[in-house]
């Protein structure tokens, strides 16, 4: 299959056109103002001639981008003064990635990335417009010849790849009300962010002059009715942001589904830009179900995938299910991949649970007395961040727990949303055992376990485990023998 | 827990420790000065001096007579066959276990004050971490990461 070097589809050029005009376009804005009255026509010319080099630059750029397979490798070279080539070899691949923008759609074409473990943020090889067909051909072919030069080292059956071949689960489609559910609950930090940013507009109606001195009593009036302005806005804010945020989430998550093939994970979603990624199930270092307090109360959780050397954010390919049933999660899972879900885990002693309400107390303090000093008499309603501090103090302590299953790890931990974490001792890449003075005192320590996600670690830190209990997981994934048993103080 | 790790840095690096706080002691006092010139020219209050000097005071107290000697008290490494165990901290004991297996390169590296005194760093990076041993004598650096780099080589999985 494609031993004669192929170019990518003319519409390339267009995107390539696009792409340079978005970076270029402060240059414009430049050229446009920048010349006025008399010297305008001057500006006119530049900016006719920028634009017909960018053209005829995108379009030698298509003509001089060339990719092909061959020898078990992809072939890429490209540039127009100076050539570069780029040879991937086959069996390192790792990820390919199939997406959609707006104009390929418009075209009905893809762009295909494709990526090796390591190496740097960009994808090695782009192919910014193909046909679908084409991709979907590349894929198969790119597959199966990873798989027959894998074979020759572990001597695979031809009669099991068949078989496997065949074997094309969808494990997971997102419904329509479990979609609207994600986009509304989605986040929350986000909703926040985006009031921040617009409160910050009225900084100067905040009352900060009432830190210093006196201010007259005609000036305190306004204040108040100030307040009271400043707080609708602020709901009203909210609540647009709010929808912003459920359109955005629902167009990036629609058509979201999971399909399991021959050992590898391809998810699919998306309305407008279609986006899909293909993770081998070997690639997974650990599992994150997420429950944010919402999602919790409706019994919902997010289930999470780490995997190593994974995309730019990481995104597409770190979601698995954005929104799955708490009750079934155990049997998704457990049905794809090698992780068991651990139900019951061994608790915190309960004296974390007052370290927990000392930390939250002075948290919540720290917001509610300069929110009562700043803004009388309105901020004696943030008192009601006391309690509720105090109830999350709790749930943190009740959320969080350890386990160990043979060669399993099971962290759970809270700080607002609740997260477990499933990790196979063999994907473990460090453990830590942190004690602060106050913690050494408790007999407590922090207990930390590192894996790879993305290009750099990714840390599940439990606070306040029992000291005796971090030894237990301490020893467990050290390979030094101990005459100690692995044995969980069960509460 | 079990015991700490063995092993300890060159006694030394609390020297080089003690070189690193003077210098950074003296970028803050000069800040400190400036700050009180301005605060001369511009007619501020007088106890940001004050205060400025009594943080240079506790800065210069706490970082170049206290604290190198808790962190040399605490700091311990030890390499066994199959994993690294390091222990290190001042006021948060930190510990970490890395198998040997995860590592994937040693290196040594000296700057200028560590080399003046014949010291090194060991850094050990695994594909997601990064530890740092941060003074030990160049030969037993050497030494050392030799060592681990041969028996992360040999390492295998046991699963």
């Amino acid at each position: 299959m494609m031993s004669e070097p192929q170019r990518l589809h003319p519409v390339a050029v267009i995107i390539r056109l696009v792409k340079l005009i978005r970076e270029m376009i402060a240059t414009f804005i430049i050229i446009i103002v920048g010349f006025n009255d008399e010297y305008q026509i001057y500006g006119y010319i530049a900016f006719g001639a920028i634009i017909l080099i960018i053209i005829i630059s995108s379009i030698l750029y298509w003509l001089k981008y060339n990719y092909q397979i061959e020898d078990n490798e992809f072939r890429l070279e490209y540039g127009v003064f100076i050539k570069k080539k780029r040879y991937v070899p086959i069996e390192r691949i790792q990820t390919i990635h199939i997406s959609e923008g707006v104009i390929q759609r418009i075209f009905r074409l893809v762009k295909l990335q494709i990526e090796t473990a390591g190496g740097d943020l960009e994808a090695e090889i782009e192919l910014s417009a193909i046909r679908k067909s084409e991709a979907e051909q590349i894929q198969q072919f790119l597959r199966e010849q990873k798989n027959k030069l894998l074979e020759n080292e572990e001597a695979i059956t031809e009669a099991e790849i068949d078989e496997e071949q065949q074997k094309k689960d969808t494990i997971y489609t997102i419904k329509p009300i479990e979609l609207l559910i994600t986009a509304a609950t989605s986040s929350g930090i986000g909703v926040i962010l985006s009031i921040m940013a617009f409160l910050s507009q009225f900084e100067e109606l905040l009352p900060f002059q009432r830190l210093f001195g006196e201010i007259q009593s005609q000036f305190e009036v306004l204040l108040k009715a100030g307040i009271i302005t400043i707080v609708i806005i602020a709901i009203f804010a909210l609540f647009i942001a709010w929808i912003l945020s459920i359109i955005g989430v629902a167009l990036k998550y629609a058509n979201f589904s999971v399909e399991l093939q021959q050992g590898e994970l391809r998810i699919t979603k998306g309305l407008l830009e279609r986006q899909q990624v293909t993770i081998s199930l070997e690639k997974i270092q650990a599992i994150r179900i997420v429950e944010n307090p919402i999602r919790q109360m409706l019994g919902y959780a997010t289930v999470h995938i780490d995997t190593a050397g994974s995309f730019k954010e990481g995104e597409v390919a770190s979601i698995l299910f954005p929104l799955i049933k708490k009750s079934i999660i155990k049997e998704k899972v457990e049905s794809v991949l090698n992780f068991t879900v651990q139900e019951e885990l061994h608790s915190l002693p309960k004296r974390a649970l007052y370290r927990k309400w000392v930390k939250n107390l002075f948290l919540s303090l720290i917001i509610v007395v300069p929110v009562i000093l700043l803004l009388k008499p309105w901020g004696y309603f943030s008192i009601v961040l006391i309690p509720i501090f105090f109830l999350l103090g709790y749930a943190q302590y009740r959320d969080a727990g350890w386990k160990i299953d043979g060669k399993l790890l099971t962290l759970a931990y809270r700080t607002i949303s609740k997260t477990t974490v499933l990790m196979e001792k063999k994907r473990i890449q460090a453990i830590s055992v942190h004690a602060s003075y106050f913690q050494r005192r408790k007999k407590l320590v922090t207990l930390l376990s590192t894996v790879k996600s993305g290009f750099a670690g990714g840390t599940s830190t439990v606070v306040d485990v029992d000291e005796k209990d971090a030894q237990i997981v301490y020893e467990w994934f050290s390979k030094k023998s101990t005459q100690q048993t692995i044995k969980g103080t069960v509460r | 827990m079990r015991n700490e790790p063995s092993n300890q840095l060159s006694p030394k690096a609390l020297t080089v420790w003690r070189i690193q706080a003077f210098l950074n002691g003296i970028f803050l006092f000069l800040l400190a000065v400036g700050v009180s010139i301005l605060t001369y020219f511009f007619n501020w209050p007088k106890w940001i001096i004050f205060i400025l000097a009594i943080v240079v005071i506790v800065y210069v107290f706490m970082s170049i007579i206290y604290i190198p000697k808790i962190r040399m008290k605490v700091w311990r490494y030890e390499v066994h066959e199959h994993e690294i165990e390091l222990q290190n901290g001042v006021f948060v004991v930190r510990r970490v276990l890395v198998p040997m297996v995860r590592v994937q390169h040693v290196d040594t590296s000296q700057g200028p004050i560590l080399r003046k005194y014949n010291l090194s760093s060991v850094t050990i990076s695994t594909a997601a971490t990064m530890h740092e041993i941060p003074a030990l004598e160049v030969e037993e650096a050497d030494q050392l990461r030799d060592y681990i780099s041969k028996l992360a080589r040999e390492a295998k999985d046991d699963v």
